[in-house]
């Protein structure tokens, strides 16, 4: 990180490589959308060469710091297009127009859980994202969100409680018709 | 440890007991041996977890050459940086006047500062000239009560 802060493009492409992966899949599991979660983690990348000096290691680890600017921008880019942009993403990804190689697949409950997910609020899609998908611990997920870790804890029991509903529900209405 | 306590573990970390908090573990495992409920609820959200990992990313291949091909801008420098590098700039001989400027700055502000205030030296204490207008003006001065309460 030092030698970012020194301009030294070498080490900014090793940041690069090590953490775009886990950044671009934080970024879309918040906004559905892959075009959008592209522009994210570009930003997010310019934004960390721009503000190397500003990453302090004795109060926030590298990924944590990183994290932190994708999020932002991510909430930033939720208010501007507001909720129901991304339930329109969610949805699209559903029809399988934005997933042509077909990952999402034509399970029921899958679906149901995607639209679930898509429903949830920001905050609960975030904290499960982080918690679940990119392995933070709590304390890590809250500094990433700049909640108290009780917030966040809060907000992952609620949603993991709606997911568990709507997979439930999914599974009884599958058994009552058939 | 009641059902509630049990469910609120299991929402907050998770299906897996290594990833339950220590002084709550042997708690959480005892109930899910024992209560039927915490079974039906620990399965749930096993089943829950298992979906949700099959919800999967898209790859993002040409990602990476994009970042990675794009021109970066020149880095912003930190405001004791940009001050160093005026005041000595790399190479620069015929720049001395700069740090001259900066090391007569106290001087100069020392200066002005003496000109614009007195500090509680005040020019009308010293306006009478000489000891004569003095002794001019302790003879005029009715001193007659003074006395009259000093010998009281």
């Amino acid at each position: 990180m030092e030698a970012i802060c020194n301009g030294d493009q070498m080490a900014y492409q090793v940041m690069v490589k090590r953490f775009l992966s886990s950044i671009s899949h934080y970024a879309y599991r918040l906004l559905g959308n892959k075009k959008d979660t592209e522009d994210i983690a570009q930003e997010t990348f310019l934004r960390v060469w721009l503000n190397a000096n500003s990453w302090q290691p004795e109060q926030a680890m590298l990924s944590t710091w990183i994290h932190r600017i994708a999020h932002n921008l991510c909430i930033d880019y939720l208010r501007k297009h507001g909720r129901m942009q991304t339930q329109e993403n969610f949805e699209e990804k559903l029809s399988g127009e934005s997933d042509p190689a077909g990952s999402i697949g034509g399970d029921e409950k899958v679906t149901a859980l995607t639209a679930a997910i898509g429903r949830l609020p920001e905050n609960q899609r975030s904290a499960l994202a982080l918690c679940h998908y990119q392995n933070f611990s709590n304390k890590e997920a809250a500094a990433i969100m700049g909640v108290s870790v009780k917030a966040l804890e809060s907000l992952i029991s609620r949603a993991k409680r709606t997911l568990k509903n709507s997979v439930m529900e999914q599974i009884e209405l599958s058994s009552s018709s058939n | 440890m009641k059902l509630e306590q049990f469910t609120q573990v299991i929402e907050t970390y998770g299906s897996k007991p290594s990833s339950w908090p220590e002084h709550l573990r042997p708690a959480c495992l005892s109930l899910a041996e024992t209560d039927t409920s915490a079974q039906k609820l620990l399965q749930e959200h096993q089943y829950l977890e298992s979906v949700l990992d099959e919800l999967s990313v898209p790859s993002f291949s040409g990602l990476e050459s994009k970042i990675l091909q794009r021109s970066l801008p020149k880095q912003p420098a930190s405001i004791l940086d940009t001050l160093i590098n005026w005041l000595v700039p790399k190479g620069a001989g015929l720049q001395l006047w700069r740090p001259m400027t900066a090391a007569c700055l106290p001087l100069v502000f020392g200066i002005a500062v003496g000109n614009y205030f007195s500090f509680g030296v005040n020019n009308e204490s010293v306006a009478l000239e000489s000891w004569d207008d003095e002794l001019v003006l302790l003879s005029l001065t009715d001193l007659s009560s003074v006395s009259l309460e000093t010998e009281l």
